[in-house]
């Protein structure tokens, strides 16, 4: 009985083994973002639009701008980066732009951004876009706003000062940030916990659960 | 140890490594994905930490992030101070270990292949570091011509390095298939010339446990070997170029370059370090699991088969990911 206990212990262990050396997860960042979110408002109180200002770091934009400085003059004209801030948005819709708003329980759609350019300051792009909200809607008593990505191929970062602006909101408007949590040792051991079937926990909630939404909250006081 | 107690030791290994396949294959799923602003695609991804794994594939994700950031940051640094180089050879080689733990459909194809076409550990090392050093070079390659020649742009470097993709998936998918054939069809046409049949069963047992290199000629393993090493070295991966054209941009090349070696080797400390472990478990398992050798082969015959099944299956999800949106034009 020891020597088949023995046997199926060994041939478990080398299971797991075999099972960890094919694991595949998740990616990890290729760009850091500093960013700055900024929602606007029309003269009814609703937000019409949702404004990303994402700087990205020097190797990122280095690459980015390769080649693209056709007449050589050493500086990069809105019109040489017209096509490539063309590509960022194009390539982000898959992404939903990594932007995800919910006011009250309602998921809020976006139409394509009217509004998106590049420019480059001392090294760095910085990617200007605006998302147009479908349809203009109040916050109400509690909007929320995400910026992360799931995959983490971007790493976003927000600033201290203004992590938010609200434009011609309400009086009695106010935004709150909330940093994603650090990944310590607690959350890892919170993570270790789960059990396996509960994996399946919803998709928002989930990456939260890694620290990589950045949560934004606006409330607007009557 | 009684006749009894041995049927029961077989069953029970039988279902560990059916158990251990089905885990394999259930492990195995990854997805092309499309980059974010359309340029440096990211490597293929699978589901972002779930699964039993999830929180140390999250505490490796965020060392990388760490490596990576610091990594460009001793780039940029190199300018002004010497020990800058150290550095970043360091932070490099650090980064590659870590960035080989976590995504990318390599180690699969790497440890399956060794396992499956029965590799020696030596083998499996060589076989790793020359996967780990031609990415590397493919990295180089790429940028030297593209970016240092031709001056072409992100847009259209992303587009070659995607094609290059592409060709790893094909040759994913054709290194499985051809595992598989060996172990199925080719097996048994190869016996039918071979063994007499009067003692097919005696010679069944002992020869099949010969490695491969008996069944097929000896070039012909050693370009198959060199098949399964451009299926996971011919795609660059997305962080070594941007490292090399940042380099590019800072008048520091020949420190990028040296930057994504070590990077490489790094990669091959993993790699061959799984794919050590990979080999040496199966011979402890198959051992002290104190099997017979007909029974022993048996089991390692399906395990086989499915290994090859997955890499073909693997290639397969790979490349219809990577045509799903498209091809890069």
């Amino acid at each position: 009985m020891l020597d088949l206990l023995r046997s199926s212990w060994r041939i478990g262990l080398a299971a797991v083994m075999a099972v960890g050396v094919s694991a595949e997860a998740g990616a990890h960042p290729h760009v850091f973002v500093k960013a700055r979110a900024e929602i606007l408002f029309d003269g009814r109180g609703r937000m019409t639009d949702v404004r990303n200002v994402w700087t990205f770091d020097p190797a990122f934009s280095a690459f980015a701008t390769q080649g693209l400085d056709s007449n050589h003059d050493g500086r990069l004209s809105a019109e040489e980066l017209a096509p490539l801030a063309k590509t960022n948005v194009n390539s982000l819709k898959v992404y939903a732009f990594f932007t995800f708003l919910t006011v009250g329980k309602q998921q809020i759609k976006f139409k394509f951004p009217d509004q998106y350019f590049l420019r480059r300051h001392d090294g760095r792009l910085t990617l200007f876009y605006q998302l147009p909200l479908a349809n203009p809607i109040a916050p109400g008593a509690y909007t929320r706003l995400e910026i992360f990505d799931p995959e983490y191929f971007v790493a976003f970062t927000f600033a201290k000062q203004d992590p938010i602006i609200l434009y011609q909101a309400p009086r009695g408007c106010a935004a709150q940030y909330k940093p994603p949590h650090p990944l310590d040792a607690g959350i890892m051991a919170k993570l270790a916990a789960v059990p396996v079937s509960q994996h399946d926990l919803p998709r928002a909630l989930r990456d939260a659960a890694v620290g990589l939404a950045h949560v934004f909250t606006v409330t607007c006081l009557q | 140890m009684t006749q009894n107690r041995r049927a029961r030791l077989r069953i029970i290994i039988a279902a560990a490594a059916a158990t251990a396949l089905i885990l394999l294959t259930q492990v195995g799923p990854a997805w092309a994905v499309r980059s974010p602003f359309g340029i440096a695609t990211p490597e293929t991804t699978g589901p972002a930490f779930t699964g039993p794994l999830g929180g140390f594939f999250a505490w490796v994700a965020l060392y990388q992030a760490e490596f990576y950031k610091a990594l460009t940051q001793a780039l940029g640094g190199i300018k002004h101070s010497g020990h800058a180089f150290a550095l970043l050879a360091g932070v490099s080689f650090l980064y590659g270990i870590f960035h080989a733990v976590g995504p990318g459909h390599g180690k699969t194809v790497i440890t399956s292949y060794l396992l499956v076409s029965r590799q020696t550990v030596k083998r499996g090392i060589v076989i790793t570091f020359a996967a780990a050093l031609m990415q590397g070079l493919m990295a180089i390659g790429v940028v030297l011509i593209a970016a240092a020649i031709l001056n072409v742009t992100a847009v259209q470097m992303t587009h070659a390095t995607d094609w290059f993709e592409i060709i790893s998936y094909v040759l994913v998918t054709a290194v499985g298939a051809w595992l598989l054939w060996v172990k199925t069809i080719g097996r048994r046409l190869h016996r039918h010339a071979h063994a007499p049949a009067a003692h097919c069963d005696h010679d069944h047992a002992g020869h099949a446990l010969v490695p491969d290199a008996r069944l097929l000629s000896k070039p012909l393993t050693v370009s198959r070997a060199w098949a399964a090493t451009l299926a996971v070295g011919i795609r660059p991966c997305s962080g070594a170029i941007i490292v090399l054209v940042f380099a590019l941009s800072q008048k520091l090349l020949v420190a990028g370059i040296g930057s994504v070696l070590a990077m490489s080797l790094g990669t091959f400390i993993t790699v061959s370090t799984l794919a050590i472990l990979a080999v040496s478990a199966k011979d402890v398992a198959l051992r002290f699991a104190g099997l017979d050798s007909v029974w022993a082969e048996r089991i390692m015959h399906v395990v086989e088969i499915g290994g090859a099944l997955l890499v073909l299956l693997l290639g397969l999800t790979l490349l219809g990911g990577a045509l799903d949106g498209g091809l890069p034009t």
